[in-house]
C-alpha cells in the first residue's frame, strides 16, 4: 500500500483529481498491448515538466517505483508497473510547441499523438516519416522511448533517425537538455540517443525536437505474388542490388494471405506462398524509371504476377492486403501475440523457414508478415490465453525464435523495444560484457533502480500474468 | 443501495465474454473515442472498460457505483467498433454491463421516473402535455436560473441546455389517424414508427415523413399500439423494460400487412435494426413483420428519381446547408450517402460538408446527465465545425443530436437552424405544390 503522505504531497503538486487511487482506476493503468498486467498502487496525471520533476524527487524521497506511460500501446510491457508503485500518465503534455518551417524542425511535448505531428507539419508542406502501426494512438514520447519503426523505415529510417534534441527529467529530478536545434553537432557523447530507446528507464522525456523533411512528389505501389518464400527473398535482395530503395517493402506469408482472403475477399490467390507490397516514391520521372526496373527484376526472379496501382483508389486497394494483415490474424483466435524478430535482410527466408518449423514443432498457429526490406518480421502467434498448456508452448516457441534470430546476426526487436518481455534475452544478444555496460549506465543515472525498474536490463526477473 | 454477493454476470458471460477476451489491448479505440478525446483517461476508451468487464468476470474487482459510473461513461456512438482491428462491438458489451449494474443497484429515482414511468408505460402521448407546458412556460430555463438543478438533480439542468421547439399540447399520434390514404391508388403500404421524440417534441419530423410518403403514393399506417422503441432502456441497462417494448411494438406492427416500416429517428432505427436482433436473435422481418428503413434510406434508395420530379423549379437563391452524421444513423445503420443524396436534389439548398461530420455530438442519453461537462465540450467542437462551413442550416436525422446541437448553437448565439433532412424535403415538395 502506498504511504498516505505521498498521496497528500502528490495532490499538492497536481491537484486532487489527478491522483487516482480507486481500484477500478488502477486496473485501467495495469496493462499495455502485450496484454500482461500488474495493478499499480497509484496513478498520477501530470501536465508539465515541472510537475514531472517534483514527482520524481518525491518518489525518490519515499523510495517508490515510478513508471512513465503514454497511451499504453507498446508491445514490450514497457509501461506496465511490473514491480508495483506509481504510474505517471504523460499524455496531457500534448502541445506542439513549434513548427519551424525554415529549419524544418518541430518541437513537441511527449503526449502528442504521433499521427498528429505528421498531420500538422504536412499543412506546412513538411513530412514526418516514422509511421508505426499504432501511429493513430501512440504518443511521440512513447515512440521515442521505445524506438518505434513503421512501414517507411527502409528508405526513411525509424523514430530514432528524426530525434535531434530532448528535454529529460533525470531520476534525481534534474531537468536536462540534450542535443540542439542545429542539424549537426559532435559535442561529446550523444546524450540524445542515450535516451532514445531507453524505454523510460533512464529519465522521463518531457520535450522532443524532431527534424522534418519534404514529402516525395510521386509514388507507385505494387503487389507481387510468389510461389516460394525464397523467391520473394531473392526479389527483395535483387531490387536493392539494382539500386532501388523502396519507401515500403512489405511481406505476407501464406497463413496471413489466406486469413486476409478469408475476411476481406480481395481476390488473392490462396496457393501462393509469399506476397510483397512495394511502394517507391520520389520525383515523378525517377519513379517511372525505377518502376520499370522493379517490374523487370521481379518477373526475372519468377513472380507469378504483379499488380500495379494506377491511381490512389487502386493504391488503397493494394495496401489493404498489408493493412489488414494483423487485424485478420487477430480474428482467428482470442489472443494475438505479436513479435518483431529482426534479421539481416538476406536471412529473411531462413528465419521464415525456422518459424515454420517452430510452428509445426509446437503445433501453434503463427502467421508472419512484416518489413521485408529491413528484415523486421512480425511472427504473430495466435492462441487462447485461457489455455495454460498452449501458453507454455508459446513461451518455448518465442525463445526458439529469438535464439535463432540472434544466431543469424539479428536482434530481439526491430521496433517494439525490450521492456519486460524480452529483458531475459538481452544477455543472449549482448553477452555478459554488453549487459554489464547496460547495467552500469542504468546505475549511473538511476542508482536506486526506481525509474521503470527491471525493464530492458532485467535486474530482477518479474513474472506477469495475462490480463 | 442493494449489494449482492452473487458474482455471476450472466448478461456478459458467454457471447460477450468472447468479445472481452478478444480485446488485444492495442488501444486503437482511443483514436476515435470522443470521450477519450476530451479527458485522455483510460476510463473513457473501450479498451479500459473491456478490461474492467474482464476484471469483474474474473472476480478481480467487485461491482460498485464507481464502476457503474465508468460504464456510464460511454456515448454508445460505436466509433470504437469502427476503429477496432479485431472487429469487436464494445458498446454492446457496455450496455450489457450496465444491465448487470442495474440488477445490483436500483436506478436513481429521477432515472426510474423517466425510463420506467414516462417512457416505459404503454402510452407515448402522456409525455407530450407535460413537456409542452413546461417548455412553453420556460420552466426548464427558470429552473436553471433558480439553481433548482442542484436540488433536483442534473436532469433538469440538462433540459435547460438543449434547445426544444414550441411543442403542441397534443401528441402527433393523438392528432393523426391510424391509417392515412394517399390521393390515388396506393403504390404500397408502409408502417410508420413514430418514436417518443417525434411524437411529442419534434412532431414536425413525423408530419414531414408521413406527408412525403403520402405524396409518393403510399398508404401510411401508424399503428396505435406502438410505444417507445426501447433504446433508452437499452442504453440505461434496463433490459427488462426493453424486452416489454420489443413485445409491444412487435404485436402493434404485426397486426398490419406492411411492405416496409419507416422510422425517422436515428436512435429508434438502430434500436429496431440493431438492438432488437441482438436481444431476440431474430431479424426485423420476424420481430416486426417487415423490413425497417430509416426514412432517408427508404426515400433515397427507392424514390430519388420520383422525388427529383417533385422539386420546385424556380428557386431564387440557395441556402447553404451542412449535414451532421448521427452515430446511430451512420455507424449503426450504415446510412450516410442517402441523406446527402436527398440534400443534393433539393434546389433551394447548396450542400456543403463539415469537417468530421461523423464525430459524435456528445448527446448519448444518460451520458449528458452523468458527464455534463464532457458532453458540452463534445457539442462545442461540433458547433465549431458547423460554424466553419458558413451553413445556415444543419440537416440531421436524429432528435437527440438535434436537441444537443441546437442547444450548443444557441448557447453561442448563432442563428443556425437544425432540421431533419425529411423536413427540408417536405418544404421543397410543399413549394412545388403551392405553385
Amino acid at each position: 500500500m502506498i504511504d498516505k503522505n505521498i498521496i497528500t504531497e502528490l495532490e499538492n503538486i497536481v491537484g486532487k483529481s489527478n491522483v487516482l487511487t480507486d481500484p477500478s482506476d488502477l486496473m485501467l493503468y495495469s496493462y499495455d498491448a502485450t496484454q500482461f498486467y500488474r495493478v499499480p498502487d497509484l496513478v498520477v496525471v501530470v501536465h508539465n515538466s515541472n510537475e514531472v520533476s517534483k514527482i520524481v524527487k518525491l518518489t525518490r524521497k519515499y523510495n517508490v517505483n515510478l513508471y512513465p506511460r503514454g497511451s499504453g500501446t507498446n508491445l514490450s510491457g514497457g509501461s506496465i508497473p511490473a514491480d508495483g508503485g506509481i504510474v505517471m500518465e504523460l499524455n496531457r503534455l500534448n502541445k506542439i510547441l513549434d513548427i519551424d518551417v525554415q529549419n524544418r524542425i518541430a518541437v513537441v511535448e511527449p503526449g502528442v499523438v504521433a499521427a498528429t505531428i505528421d498531420a500538422e507539419v504536412s499543412k506546412k508542406g513538411l513530412f514526418y516519416p516514422p509511421d508505426p502501426g499504432s501511429i493513430a494512438v501512440a504518443t511521440i514520447g512513447g515512440c521515442v522511448a521505445e524506438g518505434a519503426g513503421g512501414l517507411r523505415a527502409l528508405k526513411y529510417g525509424t523514430t530514432k533517425d528524426y530525434i535531434i534534441g530532448l528535454e529529460v527529467v533525470l531520476p534525481n529530478g534534474d531537468i536536462l537538455q540534450t542535443g540542439s536545434l542545429a542539424l549537426r553537432g559532435s559535442p561529446g557523447f550523444d546524450l540524445t540517443h542515450l535516451f532514445v530507446g531507453s524505454e523510460g528507464t533512464l529519465g522521463i522525456i518531457t520535450k522532443i525536437a524532431v527534424k522534418l523533411i519534404y514529402p516525395a512528389k510521386a509514388r507507385k505501389t505494387f503487389l507481387i505474388m510468389y510461389d516460394s518464400v525464397g523467391l520473394a527473398g531473392t526479389a527483395v535482395a535483387k531490387i536493392i542490388e539494382n539500386k532501388i530503395i523502396p519507401s515500403t517493402m512489405e511481406f505476407l506469408d501464406k497463413i496471413t494471405i489466406n486469413a486476409v482472403e478469408d475476411f476481406k475477399k480481395i481476390g488473392l490467390p490462396r496457393d501462393i506462398e509469399a506476397l510483397l507490397l512495394i511502394e517507391i516514391d520520389g520525383e515523378a520521372e525517377d519513379v517511372e524509371v525505377s518502376a520499370k526496373i522493379l517490374e523487370d527484376v521481379c518477373m526475372k526472379v519468377g513472380a507469378r504476377s504483379i499488380s500495379v496501382a494506377k491511381d490512389d483508389a487502386q493504391r488503397l486497394d493494394l495496401m489493404e492486403a498489408r493493412r489488414s494483415a494483423l487485424p485478420v490474424l487477430a480474428r482467428l483466435k482470442p489472443t494475438t501475440i505479436l513479435e518483431d524478430a529482426t534479421v539481416p535482410r538476406s536471412r529473411v527466408p531462413e528465419m521464415l523457414e525456422k518459424i515454420h518449423d517452430i510452428q509445426g514443432k509446437y503445433d501453434l498457429m503463427i502467421g508472419s508478415f512484416g518489413h521485408a526490406g529491413d528484415g523486421n518480421l512480425h511472427p504473430t502467434i495466435l492462441v487462447d490465453r485461457r489455455n495454460k498448456e498452449e501458453m507454455k508452448k508459446v513461451d518455448m516457441a518465442i525463445k526458439e525464435i529469438f535464439d535463432y534470430c540472434i544466431d543469424l546476426g539479428g536482434t530481439l526487436t526491430g521496433e517494439h523495444g525490450i521492456g519486460i518481455v524480452k529483458a531475459p534475452f538481452m544477455e543472449k544478444e549482448f553477452k555478459k560484457e554488453g549487459l554489464s555496460l547496460f547495467r552500469d549506465i542504468k546505475k549511473a543515472l538511476d542508482p536506486d533502480n526506481k525509474l521503470n525498474p527491471n525493464k530492458v536490463v532485467g535486474a530482477k526477473e518479474v513474472h506477469l500474468d495475462y490480463i | 443501495m442493494t449489494t449482492s454477493n452473487d458474482k455471476a454476470l450472466p448478461l456478459i458471460e458467454g457471447y460477450y465474454e468472447e468479445q472481452i477476451i478478444q480485446c488485444m489491448k492495442c488501444g486503437m479505440c482511443q483514436s476515435t473515442c470522443p470521450v477519450y478525446y476530451e479527458d485522455s483517461l483510460e476510463t473513457g476508451c473501450a479498451r479500459g472498460k473491456l478490461a474492467l468487464s474482464e476484471a469483474l468476470l474474473h472476480g478481480r474487482l467487485e461491482p460498485n457505483h464507481k464502476i457503474e459510473m465508468i460504464f456510464n461513461k460511454c456515448l454508445l456512438c460505436h466509433a470504437c467498433a469502427q476503429a477496432c482491428p479485431v472487429g469487436l462491438s464494445p458498446d454492446k458489451v457496455f450496455a450489457a454491463a450496465r444491465a448487470e449494474m442495474i440488477k445490483r443497484y436500483d436506478m436513481p429515482w429521477i432515472k426510474s421516473v423517466i425510463y420506467r414511468k414516462l417512457l416505459g408505460q404503454g402510452k407515448l402521448s402522456s409525455l407530450t402535455g407535460a413537456i409542452s407546458l413546461a417548455n412553453r412556460l420556460k420552466l426548464f430555463a427558470l429552473a436553471r436560473s433558480l439553481s433548482i438543478p442542484r436540488m433536483l438533480g442534473k436532469s433538469v439542468e440538462r433540459l435547460s441546455f438543449v434547445d426544444l421547439p414550441d411543442i403542441p399540447s397534443r401528441s402527433f399520434m393523438d392528432r393523426f389517424p391510424e391509417i392515412l390514404e394517399p390521393k390515388g391508388k396506393p403504390i404500397g403500404t408502409v408502417g410508420y414508427f413514430v418514436g417518443c421524440a417525434q411524437n411529442s417534441v419534434f412532431q414536425d419530423v413525423a408530419e414531414a415523413s408521413v406527408n412525403v410518403l403520402l405524396s409518393l403514393g403510399y398508404r401510411v399506417i401508424i399503428p396505435k399500439g406502438q410505444g417507445c422503441c426501447g433504446f433508452p432502456h437499452y442504453g440505461a441497462g434496463d433490459f427488462e423494460t426493453l424486452k416489454q417494448k420489443i413485445a409491444q411494438n412487435s404485436s402493434a406492427f404485426k397486426k398490419h400487412k406492411l411492405d416496409a416500416i419507416i422510422i425517422s429517428c436515428a436512435t429508434g432505427g438502430s434500436g429496431l435494426k440493431d438492438v432488437y436482433p441482438e436481444m431476440t436473435k431474430q431479424d426485423d422481418m420476424t420481430t416486426l413483420g417487415a423490413k425497417v428503413y430509416d426514412v432517408s434510406e427508404f426515400l433515397a434508395q427507392k424514390h430519388l428519381k420520383d422525388l427529383k420530379k417533385m422539386m420546385p423549379k424556380n428557386t431564387k437563391e440557395k441556402i447553404k446547408v451542412t449535414y451532421h452524421d448521427a452515430c446511430h444513423l451512420n455507424r449503426l445503420q450504415g446510412v450516410a450517402s442517402q441523406p446527402r443524396d436527398l440534400l443534393n436534389i433539393m434546389p433551394s439548398y447548396e450542400f456543403v460538408e463539415m469537417e468530421n461530420s461523423t464525430k459524435c455530438c456528445g448527446e448519448g442519453g444518460g451520458f449528458t446527465v452523468y458527464y455534463q461537462e464532457i458532453s458540452t465540450n463534445v457539442a462545442n467542437r461540433k458547433r465549431e465545425t458547423i460554424k466553419d462551413t458558413g451553413a445556415k442550416i444543419v440537416a440531421l436525422g436524429c432528435p437527440g443530436c438535434r436537441a444537443q446541437i441546437s442547444g450548443a448553437l444557441k448557447q453561442d448565439g448563432l442563428n443556425i437552424d437544425t432540421r431533419h433532412t425529411v423536413c427540408l424535403l417536405w418544404d421543397e415538395i410543399k413549394k412545388t405544390n403551392g405553385k
